[in-house]
């Protein structure tokens, strides 16, 4: 199941949030009852940055999809391929 | 965590999920779960010793888990405590984490900053709790913080590093570094959980730590 959040300072349309994501945003494996995913993702939210959220808990293929990139979530898949995983002052979740 | 001051009354314990029910829900890492329980890391020394506490008046026969599906801690310990149940014959009782706050509050960890999972808290046949043990294993943090203080040595960073004060531009590599270090050493944190379990209960129950 995938979840693609544009956000910005302008109003996010039914119509964007049913589009498929731009290439250009970053990619980003999550779980909610993670903390480390959390954070990234409130902190993304008040810098209005636009992601594509992916979330692990929910599907074993996006689980599968995301240990590809690692083993420990948040992971970030950038559009140049660069590969991050954790986030924050705590070490993340293994998945 | 007594009967008296914790969420847990035995009421609440029989609503949790049966282990059957647990796998049943889940939605990812069933394939881990069955592949933990097969291969469950328990020596005829553990299971002797578990079988001896919980042959004992006071001994567990009540484990309650706190356990999500998506969680690479829980799948590599929860099997092994569904085996011990099993075993010696005590009533075993998963509670979804995130569906259980109020447990997950009584269990804090990080000096209550984190909600760490695994949790197994082990009660007598009446209810009285014994004992609990928390996500890994003292031995697997010890581990853990000695890697990060050798990554940290490698990167040039200065002693004394932790995760939270990594700088933003080695990060990346740090965690690389931090994963490919710890993550051969899981099977014997495995072993480790094990033999922290036992230690717990032969301090509780004042008996020996031998079967």
């Amino acid at each position: 199941m995938r979840f693609f959040r544009r956000l910005s300072i302008f109003p996010t349309t039914h119509k964007a949030m049913n589009q498929e994501p731009p290439k250009e945003v970053p990619v980003v494996y999550t779980i909610r009852g993670c903390d480390a995913c959390m954070k990234l993702l409130q902190k993304w939210d008040a810098e209005g940055v636009a992601y594509d959220e992916r979330r692990v808990e929910l599907s074993q293929s996006v689980l599968d999809e995301a240990r590809k990139y690692g083993s420990l979530v948040p992971i970030v898949v950038w559009p140049d391929g660069r590969v991050q995983q954790g986030f924050g002052d705590t070490l993340g979740c293994f998945i | 965590m007594l009967e008296a001051t914790s969420v847990v009354t035995t009421t609440r314990f029989e609503q949790g999920l049966r282990y059957a029910d647990f796998l049943a829900q889940a939605k990812v890492n069933r394939d881990k779960f069955d592949q933990f329980y097969k291969d469950p890391a328990l020596t005829e020394d553990d299971l002797a010793f578990f079988k001896r506490a919980a042959g004992l008046p006071n001994g567990p026969a009540r484990i309650l888990a706190l356990a999500e599906d998506w969680c690479g801690d829980v799948y590599r310990e929860l099997p092994t405590v569904v085996r011990i149940a099993e075993a010696t014959g005590a009533e075993l009782r998963v509670f979804r984490r995130d569906e259980n706050p109020d447990i997950m509050d009584e269990y804090l960890s990080n000096n209550g900053k984190s909600r760490a999972i695994p949790v197994f808290v082990f009660y007598t046949r009446d209810h009285r709790y014994i004992t609990h043990f928390l996500e890994r294993s003292a031995g697997a943090h010890r581990e853990l913080a000695a890697a990060i203080e050798e990554i940290s040595t490698k990167l040039g960073l200065p002693p004394g590093t932790t995760y939270a004060t990594v700088p933003d531009a080695v990060r990346p590599a740090f965690v690389q570094g931090l994963i490919a270090k710890i993550t051969p050493r899981f099977p014997a944190w495995r072993q480790e959980a094990i033999r922290e379990i036992r230690a717990l209960l032969s301090t509780a129950l004042h008996i020996p730590n031998y079967a």
